[in-house]
């Protein structure tokens, strides 16, 4: 684990994955990215169960979460993150396909720190996904305890 | 629960009015002939005389006695029952001293006024305990007591026999005038004018009381003529007699006149009562505590299909069906152990039986009746079959609605579901499909020949194509949906921002030589009308970018007659043919071919429905190559502010 913290990825869609992916190459985001495949791998991997019992102890600088999700979906992890002391202070992306439904405000109540439509065109995509990084990853300061567990507890 | 109502009250009649004057009068002129009588018949027969004065009188008295026990009884009234009372008493004491005292060949003279106490005792007893009876009546009513008539007399009892010991003992030390076993009997008249001047004073305590009076003074009268005989039948005692015949003459008459008015008042009451009953919109039926039916109106008669004859006198299970007779007589004894008017059975379905047996439902409303039969029970009955109907269908009307509204409610939450589901599964595939070809556009540009390019670029076209038309199919169906949020919204303004934000997007927009005349504020959706008004000044510039000189014109009026403002906008561009222009504003329905101007057929569409929910309406009109000119019309501001606004502009134009 590098110094400059990780971002962790949770979405489900492989052809969002690999778009997503190659918009924070483009832009040459470089801290490591994460990827989980649903809500519960997730949850197991913020929580070091399972197969991620053995990680290393530093928790992300943001989670990008799609809300859309097999198993546990992106709103029930929010909630999750959101609801555990140890957590919530993890800033978290929701990412969504459509303005569609009631998820807007449903986001926010959780605590949702931003929230993200992902755009058909693809430069508008990669744009938004790139800012994402940016801001989250470089630009915003996180409080200091944060800090210090994102950067590998030291 | 309201009080028994009384047929007869009788203290709320009008009672005959007492003239003093005309009863004096006839009491004299009676008394004037009376005595001429005696004073021409020959005085040899005045023991007869007398003796038939003292039955007659003893016939009076008792007559007197039933009749006020039978007024008292049936008003529940005490003082009549204590007069009454004191009248049997003087009634059997007076009967004791005719029988012991009668001589049937000689009359009373010849056994009257002997040293035989006990029967001095029995004619001079009753004499003091009348007036002395009524008097402690009178004083009784005035106190309003409620003494029972039992305890009165026994009171009385005790009295006359404490008088009779005390004149058996002691009448040694009796004065002799105060004996009442003298003749002189100076204390009767004395009572009795008191008496009288109480019966006069208080006289609003009871419609007899000054008949009352008027026999106290006749009495009085009398006793004081008792006073100067001498011997059993002189002149004296007979004019005494007549005196006191007189007195209780008087007395009876007026209870018989007061008993016909009476009668007569009740007889007139009823026949009102009756009519009311009978002018009654419902079926009234009158029923006794056993049950049977004492009357029944002609609305009866009609409604259940038997004659008036029929009912009378019948148990009025026999309007009832049978499943529910056996159950009724209960409900019937119930009702008259605390009678109070309620409606009958509430919340259970009733039913009448008619004659033919058919069954129909009814409203029943009982009512307590106070009649000189003692408490009836007055059931009014109305048939609820056409209100039965009418709620039947009503229930069934809204238990279809309430089905329809499940239905509704399900499908259109399968609508969401779907829509919901059409907005991200169906633009993720579009997302990706832009993306690669993106990524192809940046990569392998180069190596493609035209065809190839051509064919990406087509591909990305189309995508940004459906990803638009998806926009626009979720953005109408959500219209239906979503609340509007009504504020005052400034037209003028929201077009200058829509003419800005055009400009700064398209270059079509800029070449457009823009028109704006004045425009109203409306109520409405800001976001709503924004929608309305961005598709309809797009699509005039986008119509009209083919013409050398675009021209966009905006403008209102406003329609004094419906009260709406109009606002139209005008373009000078394709236009269209009026014959389709129903089709304008129907969804995925174009004029024009996708080649010559890109659209997805719904924004009009979407314009209609947004104002059809603003509860205005939408038209067009135009000519191929002649331009076209959208309408759509909103009501005015309900505020009365807004009206004045309007019409000023109204005028303005």
């Amino acid at each position: 684990m590098d110094k400059l913290g990780y971002i962790l990825l949770a979405d489900d869609n492989e052809d969002d994955l690999e778009l997503e992916m190659r918009a924070l190459a483009e832009y040459r985001v470089a801290n490591e990215i994460v990827i989980v495949r649903d809500g519960a791998e997730a949850l197991d991997f913020l929580y070091r169960r399972g197969e991620y019992s053995n990680r290393h102890p530093a928790q992300p600088l943001v989670v990008l979460l799609d809300i859309n999700m097999p198993k546990v979906n992106g709103l029930e992890v929010l909630e999750k993150i959101k609801n555990d002391p140890q957590l919530h202070q993890i800033p978290v992306v929701m990412l969504t396909s459509s303005r569609q439904g009631p998820d807007v405000e449903h986001c926010y109540a959780l605590g949702a720190n931003a929230y993200v439509l992902k755009p058909v065109d693809f430069t508008q995509f990669a744009d938004a996904v790139k800012t994402i990084g940016k801001f989250w990853a470089v630009l915003n300061e996180l409080p200091r305890t944060q800090v210090k567990s994102a950067a590998g507890g030291q | 629960m309201s009080a028994p109502a009384r047929i007869l009250d009788y203290k709320q009649q009008t009672a005959p009015k007492f003239r003093l004057f005309s009863a004096l009068g006839g009491v004299l002129a009676s008394a004037i002939l009376l005595s001429a009588a005696l004073l021409l018949a020959r005085s040899n027969y005045y023991p007869q005389v007398h003796l038939i004065l003292d039955m007659g009188l003893f016939v009076l008295s008792g007559v007197l006695g039933l009749f006020f026990w039978n007024v008292g009884g049936r008003l529940g009234q005490r003082f009549p029952q204590w007069v009454a009372t004191t009248l049997a008493i003087t009634w059997v004491l007076d009967g004791v001293h005719m029988a012991i005292t009668m001589d049937w060949s000689r009359g009373i003279e010849a056994t009257a006024l002997g040293a035989n106490l006990p029967l001095e005792t029995t004619w001079a007893l009753p004499t003091y305990i009348l007036p002395a009876g009524v008097g402690a009546s009178l004083w009784l009513l005035h106190r309003n007591s409620g003494l029972r008539p039992v305890q009165f007399g026994l009171g009385l009892v005790a009295l006359s026999v404490g008088v009779i010991a005390a004149s058996l003992v002691l009448p040694q030390y009796i004065p002799n005038w105060l004996s009442i076993t003298q003749p002189t009997l100076a204390l009767t008249p004395a009572l009795w004018m008191v008496v009288g001047v109480f019966c006069w004073r208080w006289r609003e305590a009871a419609r007899t009381l000054p008949w009352f009076a008027l026999m106290a003074v006749l009495l009085c009268l009398g006793d004081f003529a008792m006073v100067f005989s001498r011997v059993a039948s002189d002149t004296a005692s007979i004019l005494a007699h007549l005196g006191k015949f007189t007195g209780s003459l008087v007395m009876l008459i007026s209870k018989m006149q007061m008993a016909s008015t009476d009668l007569v008042e009740r007889l007139r009451t009823e026949a009102k009562f009756r009519g009311l009953l009978e002018s009654a919109p419902d079926a009234i039926v009158v029923v006794n505590a056993g049950g049977k039916m004492t009357f029944v109106n002609s609305q009866t008669e009609a409604l259940f299909g038997y004659k008036r004859d029929e009912l009378i006198g019948r148990g009025v299970e026999q309007l009832i069906p049978p499943r529910f007779r056996s159950a009724h007589p209960a409900h019937v004894r119930r009702f008259f152990v605390t009678p109070h008017a309620r409606p009958m059975s509430k919340g259970r379905d009733l039913s009448g039986l008619r004659r033919d047996g058919s069954e129909f439902p009814v409203e029943i409303s009982l009512s307590p009746l106070e009649t000189e039969e003692g408490v009836l029970v007055s059931a009014s009955i109305r048939d609820i079959t056409t209100r039965k109907q009418s709620e039947n269908e009503i229930r069934r009307l809204n238990h279809t609605l309430e089905e329809r509204a499940k239905e509704l409610a399900a499908a259109n939450k399968e609508l969401e579901a779907f829509t919901y589901t059409a907005a991200h599964d169906l633009r993720a595939p579009l997302r990706h499909m832009h993306g690669y070809s993106t990524f192809l556009k940046e990569s392998w540009y180069g190596r493609l020949d035209e065809e190839g390019r051509h064919f990406l670029d087509r591909i990305m076209t189309s995508t940004q194509g459906m990803a638009m038309l998806l926009d626009d199919l979720l953005n109408f169906s959500r219209l239906g949906r979503v609340e509007m949020q009504k504020h005052e919204v400034n037209l003028a303004d929201l077009v200058a921002r829509i003419r800005g934000d055009l400009e700064a997007s398209e270059p079509d927009a800029r070449r457009v030589k823009w028109e704006v005349r004045k425009l109203p504020e409306v109520e409405g959706d800001l976001s709503l009308l924004h929608q309305v008004l961005v598709n309809l000044i797009s699509n005039a510039v986008k119509y009209s970018r083919k013409v050398s000189e675009p021209r966009v014109l905006i403008g209102s009026q406003y329609d004094d007659d419906d009260e709406m403002f109009t606002v139209f906008v005008r373009d000078n561009g394709a236009g269209f043919d009026m014959e389709y222009k129903n089709k304008l504003f129907q969804v995925f329905q174009r004029l024009h071919r996708s080649k010559d101007f890109e659209r997805t057929g719904i924004g009009l569409a979407i314009v209609r429905r947004i104002v059809e929910r603003h509860g205005g309406r939408v038209w067009a009109e135009g000519a191929v190559g002649q331009g076209a000119t959208f309408y759509f019309s909103l009501p005015r501001p309900s505020r009365r502010q807004d009206y004045g606004q309007a019409r000023i502009h109204s005028a303005g134009r």
